[in-house]
């Protein structure tokens, strides 16, 4: 008895201890984050150095990095040729080269060899043009259907198998003639080169081919139907076969030509880092590189870090923290680090965003006493990811760590409530992201400080677009200010364009060009959920109380408009795609109204060299036509992005500050132009100027389903002009919180859908408002 | 003999101060001994002061702060309940749905339970009874969207039938509910009524029946009394439940339904996303208190009619 009363009372002990330890548990996470808060300091750490790129533009640096003899070396593919760089002390030298002139290529990527032997993928238009047009014709014939007036090709099975469409694959000889392979050009999906001169491919069927460089013969080496469209990154004997939309990755011995089978730890870390499947959007979507390291090891490089994997490991480890690095840095060409080669000695170079950088391991190296600033936002952004890059540069002391709300399926509420537990638990971020939040109900709550004290250090001696960047502004003070902004348009015939001045004109141009041209306008929708979110934002305004909310009595003729709008596009389920883009723009409808094809477009413009330049050629292409900044013509509407806020219980308010002087800051904003429109003065004028480095068009597909590349043409004078003077006007921000916009895109998309009447659909917007509003 | 007597009491008497003593002593002894289960009780009492009474404490606290806790605001929060309209909507709403349900469930389930008692194999269907509870809300949510949804099964019927269809989820949502709670409980609750009659002697009801009763007067005058403890503990379980239905609510028709079927935790759970703590916190201790009186009141019903 007496044993059994000691046993239960060191039982009960322990109960009591463990609970003791939940205690001293959070005080012991606490202590690690005051640590992390504070001080850091350890020997021995790989030191980042950006090497002299002058002599590349930004659009030459997503290519892949070849090491071979001790030297790193990349090509970019141009017209008819390339250039050759080559590793020369801390930078690289480059060399034009030509290709055989008497071949017309337009070469996408293009590898080479320090003996001269390379290979390459080109594009050949009048090849493609016609491969489509054979293709469509079949499947016209098979259908036994009209012309596709929308103008959408469908690949057919034959494609996807690769049709021969006499168009070889081609490897480079030192001479630089164009050998023919025996491979079709449109299977080939990825190939690399090796050190010891192989050439390996990668096909749409998941074919595995190793290339004879000398005769161009190929050999199969694995096949595994499942592997479609895989990249190939080869590391000594291995083939590591990859698609960011699989969850897997494939390593195949090419010696034996066998899978190999024990990779599930890089097939975790795949599946947790980079692959599509676990992110919760497109725009989680990043570059990342994989190259050979010493004996059966891989190093792996993306936005999160550089890690090291030893085939038939349990385990991949991280090397480089991306987060604190340039590894972290993205935009539009560059969604993540696009290649990384081993030059050995601890030693890698990383092709990026900001450059081409070199990681070289010093175990001298002391980490820095660092401060800890916690930045959040509901979702990701390339555009906040890229500021957090510029202000680690500019502050090498400080830590940032960046949260995120809404990831791993969290929702919204979820989302929002981590948020509050955070900072009634003394926890708070320090800078908020308030893209998607209440900002006014955050205000009213007083979890933000007012800024306007703060004015005279965060805006930049340049000056600043004060209607978009300082839009928050109100009579008892500013709690947040815009990084950037986007801001609606609409183009049609001129004619047509004087009757638009709301969405309820919008909508009934749209008719009447339907019935009169008889075939549907070219809206672009991807999506029911998409077309919604698209005039959310470019006529939000309309339903738009100004407090975050939506006005419930104008709500029905929105929705009815959306609805005509939505019926005119001719949209389907067969050409549905469940995309539902953050920077949503339908620059092909306005591409196509260059073309003359069709007749009406509308969108949000984000940046200027995709956007801006796009619909102002709409001019320079069909005189007919004409644009406007503003869909509803009563106000200069726009949406303000990038909302960034100090949060009233930060005790790093310096830091926030600091964070929201790089926002605005030239050096940031200059660093990301090519995808968004800038709120800091300079940085939109530099935009304005002829950029040939921000050169852009779109391949679009004729109304007789032809595919046509479309170059943008820069502004001229009269068109900055009038561009100045709607930014110069801004005066109506659209801006709803993410429960609201979701809600009217979920209620909208069911109604245009014809799942639920006109009556229902604002029912259920409504009623959500108002039980909202008795709250 | 008297004095005999009083000599023997006296003797008695004289024997028993000293065994009075001894029994003192061994009673102080059995109390020591009996104080050895405390620390047996620590960490569930740990456990409960520190996940159920500082939280509540703590809410307490907050329902007389702003918001995020920057100022006293004193009996402000309970003032905004009082005059906020989605609060009065969900306790209105709330209390017809206990008021609904508990009788229902209550009758429904004595009615099962009674029926069930008479057969001889109860036993072997008594699994079958907790079958609901066994479901996971999420889903048996998922069936009640097949069923009930705009374009679900049970309005894919009438529309083929050439009748109307009917928003289930929408102004007939209280009654899915109600369905649903019902569905979900009914059988652990027939199961708890069932144990009730089954420990009833079966001498009472035997004797009963020798002196005449029929069954009708067996159920009012021998079950019925009987099972006033089980009517006790049913209806705080089934109370107590009837505010726990909002996951069903929440996964059904989300944070914002229809306003029939707008909850307290609705607008707690919406309080909590929008911050506005202090009125949760302010609610929160009004809910209590009001589920406390009741309780209470309860008990104190029981207890009278026990004694």
């Amino acid at each position: 008895m007496k044993i059994r009363r000691t046993a239960a009372m060191v039982l009960s002990l322990m109960m009591a201890a463990s609970a003791a330890g939940c205690a001293s548990g959070s005080g012991s996470m606490s202590e690690t984050a005051n640590l992390n808060s504070e001080v850091q300091l350890q020997k021995g750490r790989y030191v980042e150095k950006l090497l002299d790129t002058d002599v590349l533009s930004k659009q030459d640096l997503p290519c892949e990095l070849l090491q071979a003899g001790g030297k790193t070396y990349f090509s970019v593919p141009g017209e008819n040729g390339f250039a050759q760089y080559t590793s020369e002390g801390e930078g690289f030298v480059s060399a034009q080269e030509t290709l055989d002139p008497s071949q017309e290529i337009t070469p996408s990527k293009l590898q080479m060899l320090p003996d001269g032997r390379g290979a390459v993928i080109y594009y050949d238009m009048e090849a493609l043009s016609s491969q489509f047009g054979a293709a469509d014709e079949e499947t016209e014939a098979a259908e036994e259907e009209t012309a596709d007036t929308t103008g959408d090709f469908e690949f057919s099975d034959d494609t996807m198998n690769g049709i021969d469409t006499g168009v070889r694959f081609k490897i480079i000889t030192p001479e630089r003639k164009l050998m023919d392979t025996d491979l079709d050009i449109s299977e080939v999906s990825d190939f690399e080169l090796t050190e010891d001169g192989s050439l390996y491919v990668t096909s749409i069927n998941g074919r595995l081919y190793k290339v004879d460089l000398d005769t161009g013969k190929s050999k199969l080496i694995y096949e595994d139907a499942e592997l479609s469209m895989h990249n190939i990154d080869m590391a000594g004997k291995y083939a590591v076969l990859s698609n960011i939309s699989d969850d897997k990755v494939t390593v195949v011995d090419t010696e034996t030509g066998e899978a190999l089978d024990d990779t599930a730890a890089l097939n975790e870390f795949w599946k947790d880092n980079i692959a599509l499947q676990g992110m919760d959007s497109y725009s989680e979507l990043q570059a990342y590189d994989i190259c050979k390291g010493e004996e059966g090891t891989i190093y792996i490089v993306c936005t999160s870090g550089l890690y090291r994997y030893v085939f038939g490991g349990n385990k991949v480890e991280q090397l480089i923290d991306g987060s604190s690095t340039s590894l972290s840095l993205t935009d539009t060409l560059h969604p993540g680090p696009s290649s990384v080669v081993y030059e050995g000695d601890d030693s890698f170079l990383v092709n990026c965003a900001a450059g081409i950088v070199r990681y070289k391991y010093d175990p001298e190296a002391e980490e820095t006493e660092r401060t800890l600033m916690k930045i959040y936002s509901l979702e990701k952004s390339d555009k906040l990811t890229t500021a957090i890059s510029t202000f680690r540069r500019a502050n090498p002391d400080v830590e940032v760590k960046l949260e995120i709300g809404m990831k791993n399926g969290k929702t919204y509420e979820d989302a929002v409530k981590e948020l509050l537990t955070e900072v009634v638990s003394d926890d708070a971020p320090d800078a908020i992201v308030l893209d998607g939040l209440d900002i006014d109900n955050l205000k009213e709550k007083g979890l933000l400080k007012d800024l306007t004290g703060y004015l005279p250090e965060i805006t930049p001696s340049e000056g600043l677009i004060e209607g978009a960047a300082l839009w928050n502004r109100q009579e008892d003070g500013l709690y947040s200010v815009a990084g950037s902004f986007a801001i609606p348009s609409v183009a049609c015939d001129t004619g047509d364009l004087d009757k638009i001045h709301d969405l309820k004109d919008t909508a009934d141009v749209a008719e009447k060009q339907q019935k009169d041209s008889g075939h549907s306008i070219n809206l672009d929708c991807q999506s029911p959920r998409g077309f919604m979110k698209n005039i959310i934002e470019s006529y939000g305004n309309e339903i738009s109380d100004g407090k975050n909310s939506a006005d419930a009595s104008k709500l029905r003729d929105f929705y009815e408009s959306c609805g005509r709008l939505f019926g005119a596009s001719g949209w389907t389920e067969d050409i549905a795609g469940d995309m539902e883009s953050n920077d949503y723009i339908s620059s092909q409808t306005f591409s196509s109204l260059c073309l003359d094809d069709y007749h009406l477009a509308q969108g949000m413009l984000y940046n200027y060299p995709g956007h801006i330049n796009c619909i102002t050629s709409v001019r320079d292409y069909n005189e007919k036509a004409e644009y406007r900044y503003g869909g509803d013509d009563s106000v200069h509407a726009f949406k303000p992005e990038l909302n960034v806020g100090i949060c009233s219980k930060s005790d790093k308010t310096e830091e926030a500050k600091k964070f929201l002087k790089v926002l605005l800051s030239k050096e940031n904003q200059n660093s990301y132009v090519d995808t968004l429109l800038p709120v800091n003065e300079e940085s939109f004028k530099v935009n304005l100027e002829d950029r040939e480095d921000l050169s852009a068009g779109s391949m679009i597909f004729s109304s007789t389903g032809e595919p046509v590349y479309l170059e943008y043409k820069n502004t001229n004078e009269a068109e900055e002009k009038e561009l100045m003077d709607y930014i110069g006007r801004l005066d109506t921000a659209v801006v709803f919180d993410a429960q609201t916009e979701q809600k009217l895109i979920e209620s909208g998309a069911k109604y245009i859908c014809g799942d639920i009447t006109l009556d229902e659909a604002v029912n259920e917007v409504t009623s959500f408002l108002s039980l909202r509003n008795k709250e | 003999m008297r004095g005999a007597g009083n000599a023997a009491a006296l003797d008695i008497g004289r024997n028993t101060a000293p065994g009075t003593a001894a029994a003192l002593k061994k009673n102080r002894k059995k109390k020591k001994t009996d104080m050895k289960y405390l620390p047996f009780l620590l960490p569930g009492a740990a456990g409960v002061t520190v996940f159920v009474l500082l939280p509540f404490a703590d809410s307490v606290r907050r329902s007389f702060f702003t918001p995020l806790g920057q100022a006293f605001s004193g009996m402000e929060n309970y003032r905004e309940i009082f005059a906020n309209e989605a609060f009065r909507l969900a306790v209105k709403n709330t209390l017809l749905f206990t008021g609904v349900c508990l009788p229902l469930l209550i009758g429904i389930s004595f009615i099962i339970a009674y029926m069930l008692s008479g057969l001889k194999r109860v036993q072997l269907i008594r699994s079958l009874l907790l079958f609901p509870m066994a479901i996971p809300t999420a889903t048996m949510v998922l069936i009640w969207r097949v069923l009930f949804s705009d374009h679900g099964y049970i309005n894919g019927i009438l529309a083929a039938h050439g009748a109307d269809t009917a928003g289930f989820l929408g102004s007939k949502a209280f009654w899915v509910l109600v369905g649903s709670y019902i569905w979900k409980n009914l059988g652990y609750t027939v199961l708890l009524w069932l144990t009730g009659i089954m420990s009833i002697s079966s001498a009472l009801s035997e004797a009963a029946k020798t002196d005449g009763a029929g069954s009708v007067r067996c159920l009012f005058y021998i079950i019925m009394p009987n099972l006033r403890p089980t009517l006790y503990t049913i209806t705080i379980i089934s109370f107590l439940n009837s505010f726990k239905v909002f996951r069903e609510a929440y996964l059904l028709a989300g944070s914002y339904p229809h306003e029939s079927i707008y909850l307290l935790q609705h607008l707690f759970n919406n309080w909590f996303v929008n911050m506005d703590i202090g009125k949760m916190a302010a609610a929160s201790v009004c809910v209590f208190s009001v589920i406390f009186i009741a309780v209470s009141l309860l008990k104190a019903v029981w207890d009278k009619e026990e004694s």
